[in-house]
Parts: C-alpha cells; structure tokens; sequence
C-alpha cells in the first residue's frame, strides 16, 4: 500500500517541476522582454531627439535660404542689375503703354 | 560534553539570529526613513542629475511691407559663453579666442579669470568664429543659441523698422512700437539627459506656439527704394544737411513711403550716430514756409470770403505790419488768390489772412492738424507748435499766414495736403496694416480712419485747381511737372531761425508738397531738404525730386499717364471707323 502512494507521488511531482521551469522561464523571458522594450525606447528616443534636430536644422537652412532670398530681390540691388549688368533705363511716360 | 556544545552552538546561533534580525529591523527603519521622510528631497536630487532646466525662446516675428516683402526677419546665431571654473588653463584658452574673436588677450583674460561661474564671450559670433571655436575643443566653452535681428533690405526704411536689441527686445521705431506684438515668448521645460550630458526626447523642446506675430506695413519696398533713390539724388545733389520724404494714399491715409536722407543701416546701428536713427518725420518739427499758403488759402475760400478769384493788392513787394516789414522775393501789384499761391506771393497770402481772421486761421488749421498729434503708429510723435490765436500780434497772424511762427512734423503737413487731396476728408496716418501670428493667420486688421471732414468738397475742388496752376507756367513749381500726368503742388522755402536770434540769412529749409493725378488724387508726396547750399527755393531743390518719385511711383501703380489715354481714345475712334 505504501509502495503504491510512493508511485503516484512521484507520478505527480514530476509535472509539478516542469511547471515550475516553465514558470521560471516566462518569467525570465518576460523580464527580457521588459528591459528589451525598455533598450528600444530610450533608442527610440535618441532618435527622435536626432531627427528632430535634423529637422531643426533644415527649418533654419529654410529660414536663412528665404532671408537670402528677399536679400537677393531687393529693390536697390535689381535696379543695380538692370542698370549696370543690363543697361536698362526707366522708361519716359510716352513709352509707357499699360495693358489692361 | 558533547551537551554543553549543542547548546553554546545553539546559543551563538541565537545571537547571529538575533544580530541579522536587529540588523534587519534597522535596514527597514532606514528604508522606510528614506522613503517617507527623506523621498521626496532624494527624488529631487537623483531628478537634478539626469534632468535639465532648458530655456526654449519663440522667434521674434517678421515685419513685411505691404507686398509681403520681408523688411525684418529673425535668423539663428550662436553666442559663445565661457563657465571659468571649467576652464584649466586660463591664459591659454583666452590667448587663442582672442585670436578667432577679435577681442583684446587682456580684457578675455579678465573675463576667465572673474569668480563668476558664467560669462558671455561674444553674443551672436559669427558662423566662421563658432566653427573655429568649436575646433578648438575647449572644455568649459558653452556654445548658446539665439536669435539675431536681421534686415535683409539694410538701409531701406531703416528710420520707420528701427531696430532690436541683443535681447530680441524692439529699441527704435516699429520694433519698438510693435515689441508686444512681436517677441517672442519663453517658455522654461526640463528635459532628461544622459550620462553623456545627451538630450533625450521628452517632445517639449518643440517651439511651436512661441513666436511672436508678424506684422504687415502699408510701406512698400519698392516705392520706399523709389523715393530713398531720388531723396538721396537731390540731398547730394544740393549738399543737403538732412532729407525727409513721403508718399502717402490720401483716400486711406496709409503710408506708402517714408524716407529720410542720410541713412543707417539697422543690422549695424551701433556704427551710426543716435541722429540718424529716428523717425524725424514724426519727431521733428519745423517751420514749413510758403507750403502753409494753401491751408490760408483752404481758411479764406471755406469761410466764403474769397474766392479763387478775389483780388488782394500786393503791395510791389513791400508791406509794413507795425515796425515789421514784409517782402516778397518779387514785386507784384494786384494778384487773385490763384495767383498769389501760383507766385507765391508773402503780402497777398498776409493780406488773405487779415480778411480771413485769426480765429478762423487758427481753427482751421487746427481742423487740418496742426498742432495735436495725428496718432500715427510710431514713437515719439511731436505735435509741432501753434500757438493759441488770441496770443497771435498782427505780425505773427501774417507770418504764420505763410508758414513762420508755426512749426509742423513732416508728416502733419503730408496729412492735411491729404485731406485736400481727398475732398476734403481728413484720415488717419498708419504704417501698419495687419498683424498676423506665425502662422499667417489674421489676429488684427487696421482699416482706414477718418478723422473729419476739414473742409467741403467744393473748397478741396477749388484748392485743387489753384495747385494745379503752380506747376504751369510762371508758378513756383514748374519743375515738378510731370510729362504725362497733372500734378498739385506747391513750393516751400522756409529760412531756419537763427542760434543769434532772428532768422538766418544763408540756412533754409526747401520743400515740394504736392499730389497726382490731379482729378483724383492717389498718392500724396513730400520732399524736405534741410540747408541746401547750392540752391534753396523749394521749387528748385526739392522740386525735381516730387517729379521723379511721383513718376516713378504712378509707373509702378500702374496709372495710366494722361497722353495715352488720350493716345488709346484716337485709336479706337480710329478702329471703329475704319
């Protein structure tokens, strides 16, 4: 009788370990998981912070290729242009025609 | 024996229990000591080694002319700073940036060895000086984010923008004026930071929201450069000490163009003399001269008195006031009210005045503006001066008649010829149009104000045509004629009082005030020269100058010149009979 209970003890605990491997193991991998996720947002992170600055960068290139732009069109330097590079003059109001 | 071990293993058992036990117990009073009591000033001091306090400041806003052209914008500079206590080898650091800053060895010394833990370097280096700071790779050097004013047309309008300090804060002019509307706000975030002193993402750094609104003039660039270029012609021209121009839309009262001779540039006023940096056709006044004639004129012909063409005896160039004597540059009997406008006549304009009376004088030229501020949108505004007219003597009536005893601004003499211009309506003067927020979105309109109605319709007509006649033949103002459109004006040469007392024999003030097209009006101009020396009757010196910018300026409005017109008309009569 003593035989037998010893057998289905067994029987019974083997399982059991198995169980509390398995257990071990999700837990272990959750915690891989955990600080896996953790690594990928801080590295997510610095590279936001990355391209935002890119992109911080390109809105000051924008901003001063704009400025060199209205630099570049104003008045003083076209009419400059016109009258030196091209030899433009301003017309006389008898060769004005304005078409409307 | 083997008892009494049993039992002293027993016991020192019970001790090491006891001990860890107590130790135990002590470790958990700690932690519950740290967590409860000493937490939060623990969090904080842990928080202070990976968090950083950053100041993110918004872009102060764009100032356009009235085209949409940028007139002052806000670029991206760095100033160089230095941490001294971070600095080993002081003498060295400040021996090689004096180099690339161009700032004295000494005085950089100075500034390294101070106890202070912060100093600025250079506020707003330039890209080269940063690069080449940043090679040098100097522990202890802080290299600072700002925003830099810069005025990408540099001279143009310069007086009417003025100018913003190393602060972002508006000193001079519009900056000033407009400094709520355009700075930018702050706004203090802590971000996270490695142990590499790396920012790390907390999506705050973002600026959006904190830049200041734009503001939008009435000024146009190219008409301001119009009148710029034929201000400076004539004040070289004539060896003028000063020069002062305007255009203005007499229906609307916006300001198209405001010039003044000599210019500075903003993106370096500090280069410049505190002269040249004000409005001075807001902030000075002067004696206006022969100009005041038409608003004597507007007082007779609107209080019914006189008409255009009421004669007034003139005198042969000489007429007596009490122990005063007047003159007129040339001798003229028996003139109408045109023509004493057309030649300019001192006596005849005196005479008008003493029929007109001085209360009328003065109400109306109250009524025109003349001595209370016009309101304009700019700081500083002077009122001119006019006295109260039961203080006026005999001879100041008559002086002020033609423009001496009165001082005036610039800008109240364009204004009141505006009213003329504009039948009679006296508006408002603005340079700003609109304000905008960063976006471009509308936050603000300025339309345009009337103020009242100076004088009637009719009267404006009759002012109108007399202006009309100084540019013809034998008036003052024939060389401001222009080929192609009909033009009012009239001519201003006023003698500058003298430091000695009395009035200088060899300083005048020349001025051209005048609009087109002469039936109805679009643009409003004012030319000023201050002590010309070659020349100085208005007609001359400042004359040739109304002629270009008013030319130039229909051209650029698009205004059909009058001999087209006519031109046009012969050519479709031609085509429908043919």
């Amino acid at each position: 009788m003593a035989q037998k209970k010893n057998i289905k003890n067994r029987a019974t605990s083997k399982p059991s370990s198995l169980v509390w491997i398995m257990l071990i193991l999700l837990i272990m991998g959750e915690f891989f998981l955990y600080a896996w996720s953790r690594v990928q947002c801080t590295r997510m992170g610095y590279e936001i912070t990355r391209e935002e600055n890119k992109y911080k960068n390109q809105m000051n290139m924008r901003n001063n290729l704009q400025i060199e732009l209205s630099r570049l069109k104003s008045p003083k330097r076209i009419s400059l242009i016109a009258k030196t590079r091209l030899g433009l003059i301003r017309p006389a109001p008898k060769q004005t025609v304005i078409i409307r | 024996m083997k008892f009494d071990n049993h039992k002293q293993i027993s016991r020192r058992a019970a001790i090491i229990g006891i001990m860890f036990a107590g130790l135990f117990i002590m470790i958990g009073i700690r932690v519950i000591f740290l967590q409860t009591v000493q937490g939060p000033w623990l969090s904080k001091k842990a928080a202070n080694q990976y968090e950083k306090s950053v100041i993110i400041r918004g872009k102060r806003g764009i100032i356009f002319d009235a085209a949409h052209r940028e007139m002052a914008v806000s670029i991206q500079a760095t100033s160089l700073a230095a941490y001294p206590g971070r600095i080993k080898n002081k003498n060295e650091a400040a021996r090689k940036l004096s180099n690339i800053l161009k700032i004295r060895f000494k005085n950089l010394r100075r500034k390294l060895e101070t106890g202070r833990s912060f100093v600025w370097l250079k506020r707003q280096a330039t890209p080269r000086q940063v690069q080449a700071v940043k090679a040098l790779n100097l522990k202890g050097i802080g290299f600072i984010p700002e925003f830099n004013r810069f005025y990408p047309n540099k001279t143009l309008g310069a007086q009417v923008l003025g100018f913003s300090g190393i602060d972002g804060r508006g000193l001079e002019g519009l900056e000033f004026y407009y400094n709520a509307y355009l700075k930018g706000s702050e706004r203090k975030i802590r971000v996270l930071t490695d142990a590499l002193g790396r920012q790390f993402d907390t999506g705050q750094t973002n600026a959006n929201g904190l830049g200041g609104n734009n503001i939008i003039l009435t000024i146009d660039g190219n008409i301001q450069y119009i009148t710029e270029t034929a201000l400076e012609e004539a004040a070289k021209k004539y060896n003028a000490e000063s020069g002062i121009a305007i255009v203005m839309a007499p229906a609307t009262g916006a300001i198209l163009a405001m010039a003044h001779y000599p210019f500075f540039n903003p993106n370096a006023f500090n280069s410049f003399s505190r002269d040249r940096w004000r409005n001075r056709s807001i902030t000075d006044s002067f004696e206006p001269g022969s100009t005041m004639k038409i608003f004597s004129a507007a007082a007779a012909l609107d209080s019914g008195i006189c008409d255009p063409n009421t004669i007034f005896y003139c005198e042969n160039g000489e007429y007596r006031i009490g122990r005063n004597i007047i003159h007129d540059t040339k001798p003229h009997g028996w003139l109408s009210v045109q023509q004493i406008i057309k030649v300019s006549s001192n006596i005849g304009t005196v005479k008008v005045a003493e029929k007109v009376g001085g209360r009328s004088l003065y109400n109306l030229f109250k009524k025109f503006g003349f001595g209370n501020k016009t309101g304009v949108d700019c700081p500083g505004e002077s009122t001119g001066s006019l006295s109260f007219y039961n203080k006026w003597s005999n001879i100041d009536k008559g002086t002020i008649s033609f423009g001496q005893g009165v001082s005036v601004s610039a800008l109240q003499l364009t204004s009141a010829a505006a009213a003329i211009a504009n039948d009679g309506i006296l508006m408002k003067p603005y340079l700003v149009q609109a304000i905008t927020d960063q976006n471009g979105r509308l936050i603000q309109n300025f339309s345009p104000q009337k103020i009242h109605q100076v004088i009637s319709a009719r009267t404006a007509r009759d002012l109108k045509r007399i202006m009309e006649t100084v540019m013809t033949e034998g008036g003052t103002g024939v060389l401001a004629a222009l080929e192609g459109y009909t033009v009012c004006g009239k001519t201003g040469t006023a003698q500058k009082v003298s430091t000695h007392g009395g009035y200088s024999k060899d300083k005048y003030i020349a001025s051209f005030l005048g609009f087109a097209p002469a039936k109805k009006p679009e643009i409003v101009i004012l030319v000023i020269l201050d002590e010309p020396k070659k020349e100085h009757y208005g007609g001359i010196v400042a004359g040739p100058a109304f002629k270009k910018i008013a030319h130039q300026t229909l051209q650029y409005l698009n205004f059909t010149p009058l001999r087209q017109k006519k031109h046009q008309r012969v050519l479709a009569e031609n085509e429908v009979s043919g």
